[in-house]
């Protein structure tokens, strides 16, 4: 079958889970955010399902709620990556990192350098910053929006350039004529942008991809799209519901088509957070046991989404016939989700774990449900591809790995192997060394 | 004085050796550069010798005449030293990073992930650009040859204030309690 296959990435963060509270689960280790083993593991379990890619977002700066709430970002998603690139061979990385603080020629450099020794596995997830909190780390102002997007558009040409300045064919490394490279293949760039600049050029041969790919990842504004069309391969979507999936996708997709490139260039993903469990019960039962009291706090916000007075003090009953009838969707886009699964009649405390105020669409229970998700979805165009966060990491992604991975591959949306050895070639997007020159026209 | 031993690095620098055409030896692969189990091969041979350490010098530019001579330094220290981490257990692991074009922060995060995830084997030779070359890699001129280590005095100082931020009093995580660490 030469049909288009779904595409799977797991988000890695601290070693602990999606879920509130998931560093008390007992099956977790506390300790994980430091000591890096257990996130090696859950790579190569997301290696073992097939997984195109890990992403790492990140956030640079300490939260607010770190006493009780644990640190929630991965130590530092360079070196992270690096290492795990060690002990796995085939699954692809996608580190986040921003262009407002960090030089062109040091992102080429690192990004690139991980592609190589990695043989062709690496892919940066190119942002701007537009937080405080993260800015006063490189102790900064957040800059004007359109200031950040010119160093974004800017940044991301350099970098791209000095990864093609090393030519394809320019590494000779004739040990007997003498010859180590012809310098006619490895110019410098010399581009001088308004915020950044570079001369050149960076002394890294191309690696099996060629260059890393890029990303993209939020929602999807204009800056952002015009970002996202002109350079990346992967769009990292933030979609609660089928058609919200639909309409960011065909955003995306026009967006690089605008830019002057093919739409199956780029990849939209969508988010999902799943619970797998023998029933919905079981799942919904494991949820509870680790979010505890962090459900009770999140009552005022369903009470909100529904528009109905809901009391604390009735955790435990289903909302009534009244409460039901009274209540409408507000405009979050979680809200239509909520009041679907409070009209099966689950309890307060349920219909909270059903994960209803997540970051994601939240799946809880056996692996079929999670694969019904994933085939509507993938069916109604609303994405190309998934990236996991696991309620728990630490049998999370083993659960979603051995129990919904066959079942996607059953149905025939799933590859049962690798396609290529690149994380290029697994995501199916084109070849592409230095700059696009459909984008920065320089084509013919 | 007398627990007094000598202590031993090694330069993996460029993964071919000093002399500028070892990579045309024939028992040399001239992929070295670019091939990280070269250089992971050669860590765990200097720890096997009980070297205290490797060590990788940097340059922010191209250097050398690689027409006829193999690069002279590495595709990038920190990313190759996270990667020789994960295959030794003793040897430190020492790099080069200059001071001129990295932000505080991202340097004393990359160096301190390092360290924690080698378990304390990580040191850092910071260095001043000062050559032409490397400030044109990033669109800037050399300062003035008097004001060449002031901006590393403070980068220096922000990076090892960042370091001590999360003080030894910040505790271990309690699951229990569900306080992972105490302000200070």
């Amino acid at each position: 079958m030469t049909e288009k296959k779904l595409i799977l990435g797991l988000a890695l963060h601290d070693g602990s889970g999606a879920l509130n509270n998931a560093w008390r689960a007992p099956q977790v280790n506390p300790e994980n955010y430091a000591n890096f083993e257990a996130n090696i593991r859950y790579a190569q379990a997301a290696e073992r399902g097939k997984f195109a890619f890990l992403f790492i977002p990140d956030f640079p700066a300490v939260r607010g709620d770190i006493e009780h709430g644990g640190v929630r970002n991965i130590i530092d998603p360079m070196i992270a990556l690096t290492a795990i690139s060690q002990a796995t061979s085939r699954i692809g990385f996608v580190a986040t990192g921003s262009t407002s603080f960090q030089e062109p020629f040091n992102h080429a450099r690192q990004f690139k350098a991980l592609d190589v020794l990695s043989h062709g596995r690496a892919g940066w997830n190119a942002v701007t910053t537009s937080d405080p909190a993260v800015a006063a780390n490189y102790g900064k102002p957040v800059a004007e929006r359109s200031e950040r997007y010119q160093r974004a558009h800017e940044s991301i040409q350099i970098v791209q350039a000095l990864w093609g300045s090393w030519q394809k064919e320019a590494w000779i490394k004739n040990q007997a004529s003498g010859q180590y490279i012809d310098s006619s293949k490895l110019q410098p760039v010399n581009l001088q942008g308004k915020y950044v600049a570079s001369r050149g050029p960076l002394a890294i041969p191309p690696s099996e991809q060629g260059q890393p790919v890029i990303f993209s990842s939020g929602g999807p504004s204009p800056h952002l799209l015009a970002l996202a069309g002109r350079y990346a391969s992967g769009f990292i979507g933030e979609v609660w519901t089928i058609e919200d999936g639909r309409a960011q996708r065909a955003m995306v997709r026009r967006a690089a088509e605008e830019a002057g490139r093919d739409p199956d260039d780029i990849k939209f993903f969508a988010g999902i957070m799943p619970t797998v469990a023998p029933s919905v019960r079981e799942g919904l039962d494991r949820r509870i046991s680790i979010l505890g009291d962090t459900l009770k706090a999140q009552v005022p916000q369903l009470a909100n989404m529904l528009g109905v007075q809901i009391d604390r003090r009735r955790l435990d009953e289903p909302l009534t016939t009244e409460q039901l009838s009274g209540a409408y969707p507000s405009r979050d886009p979680r809200s239509g989700i909520a009041l679907d699964v409070a009209r099966q009649g689950w309890t307060v405390r349920d219909i909270l774990a059903h994960g209803v105020i997540d970051y994601h669409p939240t799946v809880v229970g056996p692996a079929a449900l999670h694969a019904d998700h994933i085939q509507e979805w993938f069916e109604a165009e609303a994405a190309d591809g998934f990236w996991l966060s696991p309620d728990i990491f630490e049998d999370g992604v083993d659960a979603f790995v051995d129990e919904v991975v066959p079942v996607l591959q059953q149905r025939g949306i799933y590859p049962s192997d690798y396609i290529g050895t690149t994380l290029r070639e697994n995501l199916g997007v084109a070849e592409q060394y230095g700059l696009d020159p459909r984008v920065v026209g320089t084509e013919d | 004085m007398n627990s007094e031993h000598m202590i031993l690095g090694v330069a993996l620098t460029n993964s071919f050796g000093a002399h500028p055409a070892a990579w045309r030896l024939p028992h040399v692969n001239p992929e070295a550069y670019t091939d990280i189990d070269v250089t992971v091969e050669h860590a765990r041979t200097a720890e096997r010798g009980g070297l205290q350490f490797v060590f990788i010098a940097d340059r922010l530019f191209l250097h050398g005449d690689l027409a006829v001579s193999n690069p002279l330094f590495n595709m990038d220290p920190i990313v190759t030293l996270s990667a020789v981490a994960q295959a030794t257990e003793r040897i430190g692991l020492a790099g080069t990073a200059s001071t001129s074009f990295f932000e505080p922060y991202l340097l004393a995060r990359q160096l301190k992930t390092l360290d924690v995830i080698s378990n304390g084997r990580v040191g850092w030779n910071a260095v001043p650009s000062f050559e032409p070359d490397a400030f044109a890699n990033f669109g800037k001129e050399p300062p003035a040859r008097e004001k060449k280590y002031e901006r590393l005095h403070e980068v220096m100082q922000v990076v090892q204030a960042l370091w001590g931020s999360w003080g030894y009093e910040a505790g271990k995580p309690d699951q229990q309690e569900g306080t992972p660490i105490r302000h200070m």
